[in-house]
């Protein structure tokens, strides 16, 4: 028999049987283009889908943020808690920057000793240094009770706190590249939710 | 037309009851929220719900102690708990699952784990 036919050796298909053959081998290489496209496009659903949560989280992140009618003490809980709940950590610091513009004063923590973070001078160390330059601040490593990131709290390009992260929770393995968004959100949306709520916040400085 | 399914959440965080709600109805569930334990349980027995995702640290009554009444209640005994916290210690998880807790998530919540769960319970899962 001739291999994968009904035809006995050395003798010709019939023209129908081998259109069919054809027919077949064509449909093969079409399906094999099918499953691969189907397999593209579901690595690109998945990939949406993850946008379509990343997104839905910045928007949760901006409407808790901005819960209407906030003070100051509900904005900072606010704030700890889309730490918690969307970046994953417990060891929390809020800092608002003095009047002078030279020292950053506690507002709130939690998970750490709050004591010798009450006040910190602007340049020193992450959190100072985030003060001073107005960036993020991610530490590849750091020390037992230093802060793995800082962000500082921008009003425009006026700096008026900064938000400590030290340390995520257990379980997680790390920092996401995405956790830079809910960060760069925080930066902007945190400094204007407190901005509005008054008392430090709201201070004009000197020289900004 | 079938009925879509309806999922009770438990947290006092408005964070995470706000993402969960905006996972759970982009995925057609309908979604009731409870503040504490105490209002979960009430909840619970008046929505009749087809899954309970319970917090675990909450005021008033906590996770573990929501997901013992709701075992004990005949009206809510056989109801899916899924427990969220955001702690992943070993002992968390066991309390959870002595006083029969059917799947566990730590926060903040992945998404797509938190749908395989819900899915996994509902007995929603397809053979794709």
């Amino acid at each position: 028999m001739r291999p994968g036919t009904d035809q006995p050796a050395g003798q010709e298909p019939a023209p129908a049987a081998e259109d069919l053959r054809l027919e077949c081998e064509r449909l093969r290489e079409l399906l094999t283009v099918a499953e691969s496209a189907i397999s593209t496009l579901r690595a690109r659903c998945e990939d949406l889908e993850e946008d379509k949560v990343h997104l839905g989280r910045l928007c949760v992140a901006s409407v808790q943020l901005h819960e209407v009618g906030a003070g100051e003490a509900d904005c900072l809980r606010s704030l700890q808690d889309v730490l918690v709940n969307l970046v994953g950590s417990e060891r929390i610091a809020i800092w608002s920057m003095s009047p002078d513009g030279r020292r950053l004063d506690l507002r709130a923590s939690q998970g750490i000793d709050a004591e010798p973070w009450g006040r910190v001078e602007v340049g020193e160390g992450a959190v100072g240094k985030a003060a001073a330059s107005g960036e993020v601040d991610l530490a590849e490593t750091s020390g037992p009770g230093q802060p793995t990131v800082c962000i500082p709290l921008l009003l425009g390009r006026r700096v008026v706190g900064v938000v400590a992260v030290f340390g995520l929770l257990a379980h997680r393995s790390g920092l996401a590249p995405r956790d830079q968004d809910i960060f760069r959100m925080i930066s902007q949306q945190a400094a204007f939710a407190l901005h509005c709520a008054g008392g430090p916040w709201s201070a004009r400085r000197g020289g900004v | 037309m079938t009925s879509r399914k309806k999922i009770l959440l438990v947290d006092d965080s408005s964070t995470a009851l706000l993402l969960a709600r905006m996972i759970l109805q982009g995925m057609s569930y309908d979604v009731v929220t409870a503040r504490d334990g105490v209002e979960g349980v009430e909840k619970a027995k008046q929505a009749k719900p087809d899954l309970i995702l319970l917090d675990v640290m909450m005021p008033r009554m906590d996770g573990i102690e929501a997901c013992k009444r709701l075992r004990d209640d005949p009206t809510t005994a056989g109801i899916p708990i899924i427990m969220v916290t955001t702690r992943g210690e070993e002992g968390i998880a066991e309390a959870s699952y002595a006083y029969g807790c059917n799947e566990f998530v730590t926060k903040p919540v992945d998404a797509a784990e938190l749908v395989a769960k819900v899915r996994n319970c509902l007995g929603e899962w397809d053979a794709t």
